[in-house]
């Protein structure tokens, strides 16, 4: 008997990862998937449920919490104050990300180390990053309100914007700018009618996905916010005193809306990446 | 191209480091160092004395009660990075191992819960782990106890399921990104060499995704010890841990120095487990694209 089988019996003998351990897996995976969803689905379950107390069991479907947020000018202007400071930071830390990931397009010395050194606030507690922005502000001066949010959080959004629009710009050549140069467009006009529109793709993405984590973010905010709530700083009181389902109902909008602004950003990258495939 | 040429070159080209290296300076370097010396500085009711001392210091470490609290805040957000990772890797080994067509839609269904609200998503533990909650509810229906049970919410345990859950996508990520770059071919080399599952597992995937556990780890551990939300919604008295305890220095205790030191011993202490974690995990196998 030959000590190596030969090689398409090899294939047929090959232990195949068999049903039994789909089946295995696939329960596992359901049980992990019952644990993260859990906490969403009471969330908007809670939200049409007709009362004010979050207990089992229900009472009845109602829709009078989302007819409630609707008049709830509190809730209202804290939304609308976190939907102004996400979109400046967002903005911010585009324009400032997209500047040095062009200056770090063609890597110099200690370019590594500095691109490391940007991440930083993103890889500190955001405790740590509140605290030691909160001293800063106030030492120089600056005054707590939106300006001190949206900064704070344009601080955290840029390594973001930085990393997806590097990944973006090492996929084609600095030559790219040289042609256009070479052509005769300027800098800056080399810019947007070259690389801008091969950037597109992952500035949306870079700025869903900024968006989303500063439209969130409370850990930071809570030290830096001043007087007026953005909207996480607003429910985070709440949860203590006068919490009522509208907080449910407003989230599990803000759950729907954002859950299809992050499927719709994926087909965009997606599509992107099979355009590339194709030219 | 002539000496003068390249040196001209050399000199715009660490131009470049310019505006990244004031960013940085700005919004990294000052700020900490801010946090370094106001550490130093003393406050009595509020108002702010900036001569230099180490008392914050030495009332911090000379505290068994904060000393206590920060090694169970270490603990807890130690312990529950690890369940996270248990639980993230192994699903993510499942997905890539056994069911490549699903990767995708089960990838992105573990990072949705990410876009939904922090505060809902911990606050709903509480309302599931409650005295009337869900899990109490369900075994009062099915019969399993007569009485409500209490020991779900206001502990450890609620802290650490609170944290655990936060943390699964993060490490579920870190894992799928190195796993998912293991070609099959290697698990095929690995049983033709007549390695069974686990034999499999641990001499090919265990080597190959050490270093994403070590990410994994330091993900959640980050979002985790620095946390004062999750504590405070589910912890109650007996969960506490220590931002609780910064967040009190800024608030009602007013003693900003007393905060800043606090957020320092916290910040470095935790560097220094996530160092360790990363040592331990360490790769020695380098995977080639």
């Amino acid at each position: 008997m030959p000590a190596v089988e030969p090689t398409t019996a090899g294939h047929l003998l090959r232990r195949e990862p068999g049903a039994g351990k789909r089946i295995g897996g696939a329960i596992i995976i359901a049980a992990v998937f019952v644990f993260l969803y859990l906490p969403p689905i009471v969330m908007a379950l809670f939200s049409v449920n007709d009362s004010a107390v979050q207990t089992l069991p229900f009472k009845g479907f109602t829709l009078t919490w989302y007819e409630h947020l609707f008049r709830n000018t509190e809730i209202l202007t804290a939304l609308g104050y976190s939907l102004r400071v996400s979109a400046t930071a967002v903005i911010g830390a585009l324009v400032i990300g997209t500047g040095f990931a062009l200056l770090f397009w063609k890597p110099f010395r200690g370019s590594r180390v500095l691109q490391g050194m940007i991440a930083v606030p993103m890889l500190l507690p955001g405790m740590v990053l509140g605290v030691s922005l909160l001293l800063t502000f106030k030492l120089i001066g600056m005054p707590l309100g939106f300006w001190s949010i949206a900064l704070a959080h344009t601080v955290f959004i840029l390594p973001i914007v930085v990393f997806v629009v590097g990944q973006r710009l090492a996929s084609f050549d600095t030559l790219l700018l040289q042609a256009a140069q070479d052509l005769g467009a300027g800098p800056v006009k080399a810019f947007f009618t070259v690389v801008f529109p091969l950037l597109a793709p992952a500035l949306v993405a870079a700025a869903l996905l900024g968006f989303t984590l500063s439209f969130d973010e409370l850990a930071v905010t809570f030290f830096v916010a001043g007087f007026d709530p953005t909207l996480p700083v607003l429910v985070w009181a709440k949860l203590r005193i006068g919490f009522d389902p509208q907080i449910n109902a407003i989230f599990t909008l803000l759950a729907v809306a954002s859950v299809l602004a992050v499927l719709f950003s994926f087909r965009i990258l997606a599509g992107d990446r099979k355009r590339a495939r194709h030219t | 191209m002539s000496a003068v040429g390249l040196r001209q070159r050399r000199v715009l080209s660490s131009l470049r480091a310019v505006p990244v290296v004031a960013w940085v300076i700005a919004f990294t370097i000052v700020p900490n160092l801010i946090l370094v010396v106001y550490s130093t500085w003393s406050s009595t009711i509020g108002i702010i004395d900036p001569t230099p001392t180490l008392d914050n210091y030495g009332e911090v470490l000379g505290s068994e009660t904060i000393l206590l609290l920060l090694l169970r805040t270490l603990g807890t957000a130690s312990f529950a990075a690890v369940l996270a990772v248990s639980i993230g890797f192994m699903m993510a080994y499942l997905v890539v191992r056994h069911l490549p067509k699903l990767k995708l839609p089960i990838t992105i269904l573990v990072i949705i819960p990410l876009w939904i609200s922090f505060l809902m998503r911990v606050f709903s533990w509480k309302v599931i782990l409650g005295e009337q909650g869900v899990i109490n509810s369900l075994l009062l229906n099915v019969g399993i106890i007569d009485q409500p049970l209490t020991i779900f919410l206001y502990s450890t345990f609620s802290v650490l399921i609170g944290l655990v859950y936060v943390g699964i996508p993060y490490a579920y990520l870190a894992a799928y990104v190195t796993l998912d770059r293991i070609p099959q071919r290697i698990y095929e080399a690995a049983g033709d060499l007549g390695a069974g599952g686990i034999r499999t597992f641990w001499t090919v995937v265990w080597p190959i995704g050490r270093p994403a556990i070590g990410l994994g780890f330091t993900l959640v551990f980050i979002v985790a010890y620095g946390d004062y939300v999750t504590p405070q919604l589910l912890g109650g008295f007996d969960g506490m841990m220590i931002g609780a305890m910064v967040v009190q220095a800024f608030g009602q205790l007013n003693d900003w120095p007393l905060g800043a030191t606090l957020a320092l011993i916290t910040l470095i202490s935790g560097l220094i487990v996530v160092g360790i974690a990363t040592l331990v995990t360490r790769n020695p196998v380098v995977l080639e694209d």
